[in-house]
């Protein structure tokens, strides 16, 4: 079967039903279509990662879409033993750690939020309207957060957003970082001092926060 | 409180919110960290490109994921000498007739001017050599020795036997006379000529 009869066979309301396994099956057959759907539906979050990591929406494009185009060079060497976005993860990592090394992207500055939200000029999930108290306060609060992510080191901010974003194990990220656990520990509590001295962030103590610690306890 | 912050809310053990109730600067210190990391992570999930931005995001990634398995049909580009074969530039036909000829010409010059000079007849060039002249010289030596003397000095006495001895050897080398003398062979000097002028 070619790839335009079986596309022909997958209407859009089919494609919508089909389950990630038999999308994972057609693409490892040659399909670009089935292969598509599979990334319509983690791109957002790869690209978003992407783009906490090198702190600059071209680049995270780019970066993100180099992660497509491996996953799909490389689909074929898929066993179905961890979930996909597990595999995709891991190419992620990968990629990451790679530009790191040969450092071909890191751009020149990095994008704003006002940039970030010119991408369409629209709508995003922070409100467009910046004349709103809220909107104003985002517009800062972001851009202290990433320069304050800026001033980490890349590995100490892959591995603090791969635990507070991704929300991986620790073992599970010295896996993939390839060090020991103690290290990737180091690395997130480092980082955390950091984004605080840099953030400035100086708040009474809460009770709620011990109460909610000890309820979750 | 490293580990609380680290491993996350999971793991705090008893001992350490004791310590966190009781202690009010690592209280505050540990919220301060808690509101940080707090801050950092509702920041970073609430940012995401609009919805727009996405359809064309997956088509340039559909180009790209076509474009990968699509294995580039371009023609091998041949190498720069062969490329040099297979060029030609458009001359007039009066401006080749002439590079035609100036080129047979040319030929035609070097292969003559190379002919003349083998049939020239090779010049003999004189110059002095200096070599090395080896002598060789043969000496002939006579020697008389008065026989008779000898034979008495044999016979005589043992004590003017070395005083006798010493007398003829005196008479050895010089001869009594030369008249009669005639050396049986004479010296025989060979030259060598050709050498330096100074040599004979």
């Amino acid at each position: 079967m070619t790839n335009s009869q079986r596309h022909a066979v997958l209407t859009d309301r089919e494609t919508e039903l089909i389950s990630e396994a038999d999308l994972i099956r057609l693409a490892q057959a040659d399909d670009t279509d089935a292969f598509c759907q599979l990334a319509e539906r983690y791109a957002r979050r790869i690209y978003l990662l992407a783009f906490h990591y090198c702190r600059n929406a071209q680049d995270a494009e780019d970066l993100s879409q180099e992660v497509w185009l491996k996953a799909y060079q490389s689909l074929t060497g898929f066993r179905c033993d961890a979930s996909f976005y597990t595999w995709l993860r891991r190419i992620t990592i990968n990629t990451f750690l790679n530009h790191q090394r040969s450092r071909s992207f890191l751009r020149q500055g990095q994008t704003t939020i006002a940039q970030f939200l010119a991408l369409d000029a629209n709508t995003t999930s922070i409100p467009s309207d910046l004349a709103s108290e809220k909107a104003i306060f985002n517009k800062v609060l972001f851009e202290n957060v990433m320069n304050a992510l800026a001033e980490l080191t890349p590995s100490q901010r892959l591995i603090f957003l791969l635990r507070h974003y991704e929300g991986m194990s620790y073992e599970e990220i010295a896996n993939a970082m390839n060090c020991s656990v103690g290290t990737a520990k180091k690395s997130v509590w480092r980082a955390i001092v950091k984004l605080r001295s840099r953030l400035e962030v100086v708040e009474s103590p809460r009770e709620e926060t011990l109460a909610e610690l000890a309820t979750e306890h | 409180m490293t580990e609380l912050l680290t491993e996350g809310a999971a793991t705090p053990t008893h001992e350490l919110l004791i310590e966190l109730r009781c202690c009010s600067e690592c209280r505050e210190e540990f919220d301060a960290l808690k509101n940080t990391l707090y801050v950092t992570t509702r920041t970073i999930e609430s940012v995401a490109p609009p919805d727009e931005y996405w359809s064309d995001y997956h088509a340039s990634l559909r180009r790209k994921l076509l474009a990968s398995r699509a294995p580039a049909v371009t023609p091998s580009e041949p190498s720069w000498w062969a490329r040099l074969f297979k060029t030609s530039v458009p001359v007039p036909v009066p401006v080749g007739l002439a590079l035609v000829l100036l080129f047979a010409g040319a030929l035609l010059y070097t292969s003559r001017a190379s002919t003349t000079k083998q049939q020239q007849e090779p010049t003999v060039v004189r110059m002095p050599v200096e070599v090395p002249v080896i002598q060789e010289r043969v000496v002939t030596r006579t020697v008389y020795r008065d026989r008779y003397r000898t034979v008495v000095l044999r016979t005589g006495s043992k004590v003017n036997d070395q005083s006798t001895l010493a007398r003829s050897q005196k008479s050895d080398v010089v001869p009594a006379t030369l008249i009669g003398f005639k050396p049986i062979e004479q010296i025989k000097l060979t030259v060598i000529k050709g050498g330096t002028g100074n040599e004979k």
